[in-house]
């Protein structure tokens, strides 16, 4: 019989290891997350349909948990309804769920938003409570909050609702041609954030809740770091700003894509005490860490490409490389891949990301 | 996660574990043994026929998908249609999303007269066989046990012409079956000896699968005239020629054949392993003196089950068979479908660690 190493037995569980993390305290090994808000993988992982991690909140909830259990990896089971068709559902568009083997989520059919006009006559859904997934998020948070987990809240990032409403492509050329219009949309789309937030904490604890965030828009693979400056910062930090003064103390932002130039404006956004920051292959970590470092948890940042299309070997040394960099950041280190996990990676590559923190992230 | 159960930790390794096995000590849990090719591909990226027709990549996928699920079974090579190609027909490598092993394409033999013609094709040079000596060179070099694996002559025989051609020739031309086994009797020697003098005989582990014999195909009667002095006499002279066990999988529907395999030599302990249509208790009462016995979840249900179903028959598996004289290994009760969802896969582990344990 071929021997195989097997994984060392934690001191911690898992709960115990975040909770530690969050509070400053040592942990016995870097914590790895195998996805951050989509968890299409877990759904076939378990045989369930791709569709049903989006929007079948309690199946998606099992998926998780059991591919949790399955990987011994930190995640918390995180609810990803509607994927990023939160805004065009909520605002009146049409969308579709993934079904064929080349979707991995749900798409904009319709956006609400197709003209100027269109723009200036959009206003808030009438009730936050029934608008677009919301209700799907609830039901996820009612059985985050029924196991004792950390209760995870939908943060629509303005720019990413914006994104939502009129499409990316119409948002850009707005951005330069009609900026006015953008910033009605934001203004909107900032007032519905956190209408969602009041929502949540009117229902939870707000001690429990970790805002869960992400603005692949606000890349520089799509805007200019000018157009951050006007159009995003001034939005997300009043975004943030509010929910942590609800007493929320986590939030956990992703800050997806090439967003090197962004980071010093990122800086100046409060992320909670710690905040979790994480982020896409583009950004070096040991940057990262000058910028967020004091602050906040650093986490990421396997590149999703790799982890689906790359041999094991690759992610494994991606995945040294990411934790000999992080592993002693000031206010920790979670590794996890740099964006969404691709629903059909080969289960052998994602392996390795727990394999990597058994050999390289012990705290000893 | 407190809903999160992590596995106890292994107080032996796999091979300690399989070695103690097989001399009849103490384990620490029962063995789990898997019979999984295609799903190892999957696992790990790479394209499914590469499992039959890439050694080097088939051997690393299936260490590896080992490694990530904690079994205690080596890689293997081999697949159900063997014969056909060695013979002089052909085999097709599995390409769409609705195949999942090599399927025949010609048969060498679709008459009785070519049944006379035919010679048997050499050992070295035959089909997969070089294939096969490579996986087992590559398993030699990285220290695991060197296997070869075969059907049994009937499944051979029902390979070289059609398995429906071989049963209208039991009844209807049975000289022409038995010529036909003969061939396919000495041809299993001739692969079994082949290895044996390549890498010696405490080296190699023979593994026998005989899915052509089954009660859904053939009669007990039938059995008894076509399967049984053949495979005998097969095990007979594979044991004679050193080889100590002899892993056989009993497959599909065989209940009325126990009483015949039953008479067969396994080696000391033979290892045997069945389908799901065949209760364990059953099987320890035929073999439970003389072999270890694996099996046997139900791979329709691994695949298309839930992960609660999976590890309900793993938990009545375990239960039935964990104290066997001999000993026992959880396996499924075939290959594992290559869409299995891996979770329940996992679940097969998971059950062990729940009911597995030999607390002594």
């Amino acid at each position: 019989m071929a021997e195989t190493k097997q994984i060392r037995q934690d001191r911690m569980t898992p709960i115990e290891r975040m909770n530690a993390l969050l509070a400053g305290q040592p942990i016995d090994r870097v914590p790895v997350w195998l996805w951050l808000f989509s968890s299409g993988f877990a759904a076939l992982n378990v045989g369930y349909s791709l569709a049903e991690s989006y929007n079948n909140p309690e199946k998606s909830f099992w998926a998780q948990l059991w591919t949790i259990e399955m990987y011994g990896s930190d995640d918390f089971p995180k609810p990803s309804c509607g994927g990023n068709c939160e805004a065009a559902w909520a605002f009146g568009g049409q969308f579709k769920w993934p079904t064929s083997r080349y979707e991995q989520a749900p798409s904009v059919v319709r956006h609400p938003v197709e003209s100027a006009e269109d723009a200036q006559k959009l206003e808030l859904p009438r009730d936050v409570k029934t608008a677009g997934s919301i209700p799907l998020y609830m039901q996820f948070a009612k059985l985050q909050e029924r196991f004792g987990l950390p209760i995870s809240l939908p943060g629509f990032s303005p720019i990413e609702f914006v994104r939502g409403t009129c499409g990316l492509e119409t948002l850009c050329r707005w951005l330069v041609r009609k900026p006015e219009l953008v910033h009605r949309l934001l203004r909107l789309a900032t007032d519905y954030g956190l209408e969602v937030v009041r929502y949540w904490v009117d229902t939870f604890a707000p001690q429990r809740i970790i805002v869960q965030t992400w603005l692949p828009s606000a890349s520089n693979q799509v805007i200019s770091p000018n157009h951050f400056r006007t159009f995003v910062l001034p939005y997300q930090k009043e975004f943030h700003e509010k929910i942590l003064a609800t007493g929320i103390k986590h939030i956990c932002c992703h800050i997806c894509g090439e967003q090197n130039l962004n980071l010093p404006y990122w800086a100046r956004i409060p992320m909670g005490n710690p905040g979790i920051v994480s982020f896409g292959h583009e950004v070096d970590l040991t940057k990262a860490i000058k910028y967020f470092g004091d602050s906040c948890i650093i986490a990421g940042n396997v590149e999703p490409a790799v982890i689906q299309t790359g041999t094991h070997e690759q992610v494994y040394e991606l995945c040294r490389q990411a934790i000999e960099k992080v592993k002693y950041a000031p206010r920790g280190f979670i590794l996890m891949p740099g964006c969404g996990l691709p629903p059909a990676v080969p289960p052998y590559n994602l392996f390795m990301l727990k394999k990597a923190v058994n050999d390289f992230g012990w705290y000893d | 996660m407190e809903q999160v159960k992590r596995l106890r930790q292994d107080e032996m390794t796999t091979s300690d574990r399989v070695e103690a096995l097989l001399n009849g000590k103490k384990i620490d849990r029962v063995p789990l043994f898997q019979f999984i090719l295609g799903f190892c591909a999957r696992n790990v990226g790479f394209p499914l026929a590469s499992i039959y027709n890439d050694p080097e990549k088939s051997l690393l996928a299936q260490l590896w998908t080992q490694e990530q699920y904690g079994y205690d079974s080596d890689p293997f090579y081999g697949y159900a249609s063997y014969g056909g190609w060695e013979f002089g027909g052909e085999v097709k490598f599995p390409t769409g999303q609705y195949e999942q092993a090599p399927s025949h394409g010609h048969f060498p033999v679709e008459s009785a007269e070519d049944v006379w013609r035919l010679k048997l094709p050499d050992v070295k040079a035959a089909g997969m066989l070089p294939w096969a000596m490579q996986f087992s060179k590559l398993q030699d070099k990285f220290g695991i046990s060197v296997s070869v694996v075969i059907g049994g002559p009937f499944t051979i025989a029902g390979n070289i012409c059609a398995v429906e051609v071989l049963c209208r020739w039991l009844i209807k031309k049975p000289e022409v079956a038995h010529q036909l086994l003969r061939l396919a009797t000495d041809h299993v020697l001739g692969v079994v000896k082949h290895w044996v003098d390549t890498f010696g005989v405490g080296r190699i582990n023979v593994q026998i699968w005989e899915p052509s014999a089954a009660n859904q195909i053939i009669s007990p009667r039938q059995f008894e005239t076509f399967v049984f002095p053949y495979q005998k006499e097969l095990h007979e002279k594979i044991l004679g020629m050193g080889v100590k066990y002899i892993l056989c999988h009993i497959c599909g529907e065989q209940n009325l054949n126990l009483p015949y395999w039953a008479c067969i030599p396994m080696g000391n302990p033979g290892i045997v392993s069945f389908g799901h249509e065949v209760d364990l208790t059953t099987a320890i009462k035929h073999f439970g003196d003389t072999c270890i016995i694996a099996g046997n979840v139900e791979p329709a249900v691994i695949q298309t089950g839930t992960h609660e179903q999976v590890y309900e028959l793993c938990k009545q598996a375990i239960e039935k068979g964990k104290h066997a004289p001999r000993g026992f290994a959880l396996m499924p009760g075939c290959e594992i479908p290559v869409m299995t969802p891996p979770y329940n896969l996992y679940v097969m582990k998971k059950a062990i660690d729940d009911f597995g344990w030999y607390d002594y």
